[in-house]
C-alpha cells in the first residue's frame, strides 16, 4: 500500500498535511480506478480528532475506497481557511488521481462533527469560484461527488454547537454565526449526501442532521439519513477501535453498520462520468 | 394460532382484527408475556392492503412479538372512524393481554403509509380522553408503548397522496388540517421508529423528516432510517412482498428495517 504524509499547498502560501492511503491493485484484480474519500476529522474547529481520522481511513479501505485525511487549519485560523484547506485536499487528490489510482469523478468528502460542518461547507460552497481563486483553483477542481456527514455541526441557530461557530468565526456574536449555517448554503448544486447521527448526542443535537436533510430534500438533492437512538457524541466507528477509552456510550452495536451503509450509498451515487 | 377477532365500534359496524399469538411452551417459558404489535396496513384509506398485512407478521413473530393485524374501515367511511378502530384494537389487546400472552405495557403500533398516519395519530392523540369516551375507553386503555412508522403519511403540507381526501370525503385541504399531525406531536408520544425512502413518489420524504424533527424537539426517543433509493410501499423490501407483481419493491439495502425495528421496540418498551 502507498501510505504517505504529503505536504500540499493551500491558501495564503501555507502548507498542510494530507495523509494518503492507497492500496495496491494487483494486476489480476479489477484495476479500474477506485473511488476516494477525503476525511475531515472533528474537533470543534479547535482540535483535530485522531479517533475520527485513521480508523475511518482504514475502515473505508475495506470497502474499496482510497482514503485521504486532511489535517486542516483550526483556530485561531478562521473561515474560510479551514474550507480552503479541505478544498485544497479535494483538488490535490483530483489533480493526482492517476498516481493515486483514483477516479477523479468519484471523490467524496466526509466529515465528523465540526469536520462535518467543514465537509458540508465544501459540498455546498464548492461552486463559489471566489473562495478558491487565490489558490488558483476552479470549482470543478474542488467539487465533491458526494458527502458523508457524521453527527455533523450544521446549524448556527437554536440547536447549534456554539463552540464550533465561535472558533470558526472568531466571534461569540450569535448573529454573525447565522451566516455560517450549512443548511443555509444548500442549493440544487449539492452532491448527494449520506448523514448519520445519534438521538442521544448531547453535544451536537440530532436536529442538526434533520435540518440538513430537510434542506437537501427541499432542494431535490438525493440523501440518506440514519438516526440511531443511543450513543454519545463522537462515536466514530461505534466500536472498540475508535471509542474514547472512558466513554462506554461509544460502543454501539446497532450503529456499527453505518460504514457499510455509507459505502453502499457512495458507490451507488458516484457513478463517474 | 391465527384467530379472527371482532372489534367493537360506536355505530354497530363489524370490523376485524387478526390475532397471531403463538402457543406458549411450558418447557421454554410457562409465564411468557410477549410484547405486541398492533399493525395497520396501508392503502390510502381506500382499501387495506393485504400486502402489508399477513406477509409482515412472521418476521415479527420470529422476533418474539404477538402481532394483531387490524382491518380498519376505509372510504367511504370517514374519519374519525379509523381512529376509533385503531383505539378499539389496542384496547382489546390490552384487555385480553393475559389470555393472549401479552405484556399490557409493551403494546406497539405499526403502520404503513396511510396505516402509518393511523399509527401516528394514535401516538399523538391517545391522551385526549374525550376522543375515546364514545367507546367507553380511557387514554390508558388506548396508549401505545412504541410506534413504527413505515413510509407514513403524516401531513398534507408537503403535497402527496390522496389519503386525506379519501378519509374526509373533502377535496379542500382546509378540511384535512385536523388530520395533519405535526403540531400534535408532544412529549406524550411513545418512542418512535421511522423509515422512508428519499425517492418516495407518493408520500413526500419531508413527512418523515418533519415528524422526526418534531419528535426530537419534544425529546421523544426516536430512530430513523431514510434510505435514498426506493419507491413507496415496499413493505418488507423482499420478494415476499414484491412477488411477481412489483419487482421494483425489492430493496436489498433496506431489508434490514424489520430487524432494526424489532431491536428498537424491545429496547424502548
Amino acid at each position: 500500500m502507498f501510505h504517505q504524509r504529503i505536504m500540499i499547498p493551500t491558501s495564503q502560501g501555507a502548507e498542510i498535511a494530507l495523509d494518503a492511503y492507497v492500496p495496491v491493485q494487483p494486476a489480476d484484480t479489477d484495476t479500474t480506478p477506485r473511488p476516494a474519500i477525503v476525511i475531515c476529522p472533528g474537533g470543534g474547529y479547535r482540535h483535530l480528532s485522531q479517533r475520527e481520522a485513521e480508523p475511518i481511513a482504514l475502515r473505508f479501505l475495506m470497502e474499496g475506497f482510497n482514503t485521504f485525511i486532511v489535517w486542516y487549519r483550526i483556530a485561531p485560523n478562521r473561515f474560510p481557511l479551514p474550507q480552503q484547506d479541505a478544498a485544497a485536499a479535494m483538488a490535490y487528490v483530483r489533480a493526482h488521481a492517476q498516481e493515486f489510482l483514483t477516479d477523479p469523478n468519484r471523490i467524496a468528502i466526509a466529515g465528523f462533527s465540526a469536520g462535518g460542518h467543514l465537509a458540508g461547507s465544501i459540498g455546498t460552497l464548492w461552486h463559489r469560484a471566489e473562495m478558491w481563486q487565490e489558490m488558483g483553483l476552479k470549482p470543478e477542481n474542488v467539487k465533491p461527488n458526494a458527502m458523508l456527514l457524521s453527527y455533523a455541526v450544521i446549524t448556527a441557530g437554536e440547536h447549534a454547537h456554539r463552540g464550533s461557530f465561535n472558533q470558526l468565526t472568531g466571534t461569540e456574536d450569535v448573529s454573525v454565526h447565522q451566516d455560517y449555517s450549512v443548511d443555509g448554503w444548500v442549493t440544487e448544486n449539492c452532491p448527494p449526501a449520506f448523514l448519520w447521527h445519534t438521538f442521544e448526542d448531547a453535544s451536537v443535537p440530532v436536529q442538526n442532521s434533520l435540518i440538513m436533510a430537510e434542506a437537501l430534500a427541499r432542494h431535490g438533492v438525493l440523501c440518506e439519513l440514519h438516526l440511531f437512538p443511543h450513543g454519545a457524541h463522537g462515536a466514530s466507528l461505534c466500536n472498540r477501535v475508535s471509542a474514547n477509552a472512558s466513554q462506554p456510550a461509544h460502543l454501539l452495536p446497532e450503529a456499527q453498520c453505518w460504514p457499510q451503509m455509507a459505502a453502499r450509498f457512495l458507490l451507488d451515487v458516484m457513478k463517474g462520468e | 394460532m391465527k384467530q379472527r377477532i371482532t372489534l367493537p365500534t360506536t355505530d354497530g359496524a363489524e370490523i376485524f382484527m387478526d390475532a397471531y399469538v403463538p402457543e406458549k411452551v411450558d418447557s421454554i417459558n410457562p409465564d411468557i408475556r410477549r410484547p405486541a404489535i398492533v399493525l395497520f396496513p396501508g392503502g390510502g384509506y381506500f382499501f387495506c392492503n393485504p400486502r402489508e398485512g399477513e406477509p409482515i407478521v412472521p418476521k415479527f413473530l420470529t422476533e418474539g412479538f404477538n402481532v394483531f393485524v387490524v382491518w380498519y374501515r376505509v372510504k367511504p367511511v370517514r374519519w374519525p372512524a379509523q381512529l376509533m378502530d385503531a383505539a378499539a384494537a389496542i384496547a382489546c389487546v390490552r384487555k385480553h393481554a393475559s389470555e393472549w400472552l401479552t405484556d399490557p405495557d409493551r403494546i406497539a403500533v405499526m403502520g404503513f403509509s396511510a396505516g402509518g398516519h393511523l399509527a401516528a395519530a394514535i401516538s399523538t392523540m391517545w391522551q385526549q380522553a374525550e376522543l375515546w369516551q364514545p367507546l367507553g375507553l380511557t387514554p390508558e386503555d388506548v396508549k401505545p408503548n412504541g410506534a413504527v412508522l413505515s413510509y407514513a403519511v403524516i401531513t398534507g403540507e408537503y403535497g402527496g397522496c390522496k389519503s386525506f381526501q379519501n378519509v374526509t370525503g373533502e377535496m379542500d385541504a382546509e378540511a384535512h388540517k385536523p388530520l395533519w399531525l405535526l403540531d400534535k406531536v408532544s412529549a406524550h408520544c411513545p418512542p418512535t421508529f421511522l423509515w422512508h425512502t428519499c425517492e418516495d413518489e407518493c408520500v413526500p420524504v419531508m413527512n418523515c423528516i418533519a415528524m422526526a424533527r418534531k419528535l426530537s424537539d419534544c425529546g421523544v426517543m426516536s430512530e430513523l432510517h431514510l434510505f435514498a433509493r426506493g419507491p413507496h410501499a415496499t413493505a418488507l423490501c423482499t420478494e415476499k412482498t414484491s412477488g411477481t407483481v412489483f419487482p421494483q419493491y425489492v430493496l436489498p439495502h433496506a431489508q434490514c428495517w424489520p430487524d432494526m425495528a424489532a431491536r428498537f421496540l424491545k429496547d424502548v418498551m
